[in-house]
This record gives structure tokens, sequence and C-alpha cells, in this order.
């Protein structure tokens, strides 16, 4: 008898998809949790669906939490494709390069991982990342077997959103030498690209949430106001901010150097991906310091609507950047055959 | 084959309960199969068969009641010919006697005829052929034999008075003496023999009439 | 090597399908439905059953119900065998009767003047012999012989022509035909008186014996 196919007949197959809905976890916003339905039809990547849904429950903090917090989800109609890619924004997650083979990664010390590696290139060590057990545990038991969707991936949110601005044309017409700025709510990922490979990955602890905090703080108004504030044009928040984002441009002129010097790829194209506020204003810091155009970039870059049946919200231009993530772990469940 | 029992192994949680479900189903079922379908679908096939074969007995019983009448009247006229045969000429014993029946039978002809019977022997039974199907009841031929003295007028007289007054009655013996001393009377031996009651058969043996 | 990121965390163990559709599912449910297929058909044959048997209660209910009627029938069927065949049985006595009176009584019409019997004998039908393979039924004949023998003396002139002229009457007289078949009168029968006495002298003793037609029991 042989087994393995006779195990193979009874676990699903794993197939190109070609209907995801990308669900970002432990989002953190207002909104609610975002979703975006994405379908590859004739080669074509077109959106079917995006907005914010409002689910029970929230990615846990503690393994106590989540052992007893059993929630399952159940998508509205609109967003039930064939299969979800779950994407996990947590504190706790990481990505790296690995420092060398079977490293003891400091996290694995306080609570069990679970983590998963990829070589990006020959000349680099493989990239890891990783997420507590207890978070990916809950994570995958969101969606219940027999009911669309199902979850076919489990990514750290930013490697989604990595995934997703390396599929846009956008990218593509930077010769795949570029760094682009991820920005969350608690922190921004600053990646290092050269030829399209990820040479370079760090996370800097300056996100939306700090910029709206410190005009919240400065000017006396209520943080749900600053991203009105970060898109007025009679207000120059730019003051504020700076000091906010100075570390950060650093970063980058940092990431920048390394790459001219260490690896002989100057960068020429820089990207800033996730703000739904305020993008001119980082712009026009990073010009300054850098003296170098900073690029926002659309997560639905190089995605048409679908031709019949698009459920968007009215505001999605607007709203688009905080989808970054859910549509970016769509896109790299269809792009990655 | 050899079955790799590793894979029941590697198989997840739900899927090992999923086919041990479906395993205890199939045993059931062959259980039920074996145990209860099996033996009612026989026992459906024999009452189908006993019933058919019932309802058989039954229509062929109410034909037959229904020609009861019939069957009543045919045998009733049978049973009337046979008595009425026999009434002419069956011969049966007279306390206890056959020989004292026929002396009974023929001394009046005697008399009439002026035969003088002078003694009534009862000879040994003679079967008579036995039709084929056989009755219960057979029948035999008995001979009784009557000594007596007359003319040879009178002996002749008395044979055909018996022929004629016993219709069943037949000269079976036949012996006429004369006398030296009385010249006009002879001694005569005349037998007769009559249909009588033979043995009596519980499964008559069908002998095919010739 | 591809450059996608795409870092996938789900387990193996952790990716199901979201068709309501699936082996794990529609397995052990046709499992379930094949049970309850059996179940159902056997409740099927058992009240097949138990119809049947119900019915076959009431068939046997009504022949017992019938049966004294139905013994009737048959014992009028027997008895109208029994009849039949004792009549076939009778039958058969009554076709081998003879009749002897009519031809006897004109036996002296024939008889010459000069002619005297001194015997006339019909032998008595032989005791049967039982046929030891089947003791207990009939004659295994059906056809049985019957003589007459007639003894006497003849005088006068010419006795000879006396004897002669009464076998003639035996044999061809119309009167003795449904009695005899034929009459002889067979070697050395006839011969002189030896008896003392010249009466004797010229008597001449014969004997003539009748074959006459046989009894037929059938």
């Amino acid at each position: 008898m042989k087994s393995e196919s006779f195990t193979a007949k009874l676990t699903p197959q794993r197939k190109p998809f070609t209907d995801i809905v990308g669900l970002e976890l432990g989002a953190g916003l207002a909104q609610g949790v975002p979703a975006v339905r994405l379908r590859k039809r004739d080669n074509k990547t077109e959106l079917v669906a995006a907005g914010f849904l409002t689910l029970p429950g929230s990615l846990p903090e503690s393994a106590d939490t989540g052992a007893s917090e059993a929630v399952i989800w159940h998508l509205p109609g609109p967003f039930q494709a064939a299969h979800a890619a779950l994407a996990v924004n947590s504190k706790h997650a990481f990505i790296r390069h690995s420092a060398s083979a079977g490293d003891d990664l400091p996290e694995k010390k306080q609570i069990a991982y679970r983590q998963t590696s990829r070589v990006i290139a020959p000349d680099l060590p493989p990239l890891l990342a990783g997420l507590p057990e207890f978070q990916a545990a809950w994570a995958a038991r969101l969606l219940p077997e027999g009911h669309r969707p199902t979850a076919c991936s489990l990514q750290i949110a930013a490697a989604a959103a990595m995934s997703g601005l390396i599929a846009a044309p956008t990218f593509a017409a930077a010769s795949g030498n570029a760094i682009a700025l991820f920005v969350f709510a608690e922190y921004t990922a600053l990646a290092a690209f050269q030829e399209t490979k990820l040479v370079l990955y760090r996370e800097h602890p300056v996100g939306a949430r700090h910029l709206r905090d410190a005009i919240g703080a400065q000017m006396g108004i209520d943080v749900s106001l600053a991203d009105s504030v970060l898109d007025d044009t009679l207000i120059d928040p730019t003051p504020i901010i700076e000091p906010v984002l100075r570390p950060l441009f650093r970063q980058v002129e940092i990431s920048s150097d390394y790459l001219l010097r260490r690896r002989n790829c100057p960068v020429k194209h820089f990207f800033v991906c996730g703000l739904n506020a305020g993008a001119r204003y980082w712009s026009a810091i990073f010009t300054r310091m850098m003296s170098q155009p900073l690029t926002p970039c659309q997560p639905f870059d190089g995605i048409e609507p679908a031709v019949t049946g698009t459920h968007v919200p009215k505001d999605l231009s607007t709203v688009a950047p905080l989808l970054m993530a859910a549509a970016g772990a769509a896109r790299a469940v269809l792009e990655d055959v | 084959m050899s079955v790799d029992v590793s894979f029941f192994q590697n198989l997840k949680a739900p899927t090992k309960l999923a086919l041990l479900i479906a395993a205890g189903c199939v045993a059931v079922c062959v259980a039920v199969l074996v145990l209860a379908v099996l033996p009612t679908r026989t026992q459906v096939y024999t009452l189908r068969t006993e019933v058919a074969g019932l309802n058989a007995t039954l229509a062929n019983m109410k034909t037959d009641i229904a020609g009861t009448e019939k069957q009543r009247a045919k045998t009733d006229a049978l049973t009337k010919e046979r008595d009425t045969l026999l009434a002419t000429g069956e011969i049966e014993p007279l306390l206890g006697s056959l020989a004292m029946r026929g002396k009974a039978l023929l001394d009046p002809v005697a008399q009439q005829t002026g035969f003088a019977i002078e003694n009534v022997k009862e000879l040994p039974l003679l079967p008579l052929q036995v039709p084929a199907p056989a009755p219960e009841q057979l029948y035999g031929r008995q001979p009784i034999e009557f000594t007596g003295k007359g003319s040879f007028a009178q002996i002749v007289a008395f044979i055909a008075a018996v022929e004629e007054q016993q219709p069943l009655a037949t000269l079976s013996g036949l012996l006429v003496l004369s006398q030296p001393q009385t010249p006009e009377i002879h001694k005569a031996i005349v037998t007769f023999e009559w249909p009588a009651k033979g043995e009596k058969q519980k499964t008559p043996a069908a002998k095919p009439a010739p | 090597m591809s450059a996608s990121l795409h870092l996938d965390l789900l387990n193996d163990d952790e990716r199901f399908s979201s068709s309501p559709i699936r082996l794990r599912v529609m397995v052990p449910l046709m499992g379930f439905l094949l049970v309850i297929g059996t179940l159902f058909g056997w409740s099927f044959l058992a009240f097949q059953a138990h119809a049947l048997s119900t019915q076959k209660t009431t068939v046997e209910t009504d022949i017992t119900g019938l049966k004294s009627a139905h013994a009737e029938i048959l014992r009028l069927r027997q008895q109208e065998k029994e009849m039949a065949a004792s009549l076939k049985q009778l039958a058969f006595y009554r076709s081998s009767q003879l009749k002897f009176g009519a031809s006897l009584a004109r036996l002296p019409e024939v008889v010459p003047a000069n002619v005297q019997f001194t015997e006339m004998r019909v032998p008595t039908p032989p005791p049967f012999m039982p046929d030891p393979k089947t003791p207990n039924l009939g004659p295994t004949n059906t056809f049985e012989s019957v003589s007459l023998r007639l003894a006497g003396k003849a005088g006068g002139d010419r006795p000879t022509d006396a004897v002669n002229g009464l076998l003639k009457a035996l044999d061809n007289n119309p009167a003795f035909s449904n009695l005899i078949h034929h009459a002889e009168i067979p070697k050395g029968a006839f011969r002189q008186d030896t008896a003392r006495g010249a009466v004797n002298r010229d008597t001449l003793l014969f004997e003539i014996n009748c074959t006459c037609q046989p009894r037929r029991f059938q």
C-alpha cells in the first residue's frame, strides 16, 4: 500500500491559488480588521473586495490568553474567497537574516516560537521569520474547516507588505534597487533591496501612532484628529514630526550607505508604504535630509478592480495604505508559484 | 501487498477519526448484513415459498370442496350400484357358516325342483382377479358343494332354477352318477360359487388388469 | 531562486479545505448513510417477513377451517374409487359366468334311446396356489378352462352310430353352442363293455369330453 499517495489523498492538495483574501491580524485599527480579496485571472491580478471587517477577538499577547481564547471568524460574503492569507502584526514577531546556521534566537529563550526561513540570495544568509507559537496557533484556528475561506498562509505583516511592494509595477520600474519604508502603527520596517532581493531589514520603533501622539501632544488635540492635521494644508506639522522622523531617516541614510559601500549598489529609489496621511510631509522631510525623493506606494499598484462585483469602500484611495499588509499577504500567495 | 502502518501514525487526528468511524460503520454494516439482513432475507424467501404453497393448497381445497355435492352424488350412485349388485347374490355367512347360508338359499329351489339336498359343504375360497387400482375390500369366489339325489330332469331343473333365481351363482362343478339300484334317481354333487368378501387390504397395490 | 518574501509560518496540519465536501467528512458520512441504509433495508425485510408470517398464519387458519370439509370430499373420492374398483372386480366375476342349465335341459333331446349316461362331470376348478412372491394378490390368470365329461354306454343295433350321432349333436347343435365349444371322444374311450353278462357283450362304453367355453375373468 503506497502510504504517501494515500496520505496525499487525505490531505489538502497544494495547487496554485487564484482567489485569496488577505487579512491583517493585530493591526490595531479602529476601523476593524483590514481585508483585501484578490483574484488572479489570465495572469492579471484583480481587486475583488477591500475594506475593514468587524470580527471578534484580538491577537493574544500572552500564551495564557491565546490558549483560553478560541475565536472563529466568519467573513462576509464578498470576502469569502477559497483561501485566506493571514498577516500577523505582532511585536513579538521577527524577520532577520540568520547570522549562522542553527543560531539560537534570543526570543526563543523566553517563549516557544514558530519560525521559517527562505533563501533569498546565494550570497546572503537565509531570511528567518518567526512568530510566537501561541499567536501562530491562535491565528491558524481562526478560520474553520469546511467554510470559506480557510488559511493557506501565515506571514509576518512586514514580510507581507514587502511582498506587496515587490509585486508592484512601481518597484519593478526601479530596477530592483530601492529602499522602502513600511509604516505600521508601532514601528516602521526598513527594507533594502538589491536586484529585487532583500539585502537588509531593520525595524525602527517609530510608527504612525508616534506621529499622531506627537501631534496630539504638541497641538493639544485628540490623537484621532491628528490624521486630519497631517492632511491639512493650512497647518504645517513639520516641526512636530521632523524630530520624530529624523532618527528613522538617519537609518535610511545608513542603509543606503551600506548598500553603496558594502554591496556596490547605489540606491536612487526610496519608497514609503502604509501612509494614509501626511505623505507629503514625509517626502518633504526626507528630501531635505537625503536629497532624494520619497515615493509613496499604494498597495493596489498594478491591480485593477474586478470587472464585476467589486466590493470596496468609497474612500479606498484614502484608506488603501492601511490595507498594505493584507494586500501584500494575498499578493505574496498569488505570486509565489 | 505490504501495509505501511506508519502512514496511519502520520495522519492527522481528524483523518484518523474519520477512518476509524468509516471502518466502524463498515464493520457495523457487515455485522448487520451477516447477522440480520441475510438471515431475514432467507426467511423472507422461505416464507414466500411457503405462503405460495399454502395458497395453492387452499385454492385446491376450495375447488375440491366446491365439487362436494357433485362428488357425493357420484359416489352415492356407485355405492348404490355396487350394493344393488351384491344384494343380488353376495354370499355372507349365516350364523358363521357359509354352508348354512348356501343351504338356506338353495333349499327352497331344491324343494321347488324336486332335487333332494342331502349335504352342503363349504369349499375353500378362490381368489378373484384384482383390477388396477385394487380395492381395499377384495372379493373372492366362494364355492359351496351341494350333495343330493334326484332324477336327471330334477337335477337339471335345480341347476337352471338356481341360475335363474341366484343371478350371481355360477355352476363351478358337477358330478352326476347313475345309481345301479335306482336307475331313475342319480346321485349328484353340484358345486355353485358366489362372490364373497375376501381380504381387506389397507394399501391395495395396483395390479394392471389384462 | 525566487525573490519572493513569502515566509509561510502555517503548518501542514493547519491547512484545511474550505469545501464542505471533503473526504474526511464524506467518508464517515457515507459510512453513516451505509449503516442507515443497511438498517433501513433490514427493517424493510423484517417488515416483509412479518407480513408474510401473518399471511402464512391466516392461510393456515383458513386451511385448518376447511380441513373437515376437505376430508369429506377426499373420503367421497376414496369411496368412489373403492366402489369403482369393487364393481370392476365383481364385473370380472359376472363376465366369467357360464350358464349350464339351459344346455343341460336340452341334452335329453339329442341323446339316442340306446344311449345311457353313467356319469356327467364338470370338474371343479383346481385349488388356488398362491404365488409366494405376491401372496396377497389375486390369481395370476384371468382364464379358466371348463370341461364337461359324459360317460355312458350304448347298446342296440348300431351303438357306434348312436354315440357318434350324440357326439355330432353336442358339437354342432346350436342348443349347446353357448356351453360347449368342442366335443370329442378321447382315444381309447370307445370300447366294449367287458363286464359279465350277455347284454354287456353288445354294449359299448364311451366317454365324451366336451371343452366348454372358458371362464374369462376380465
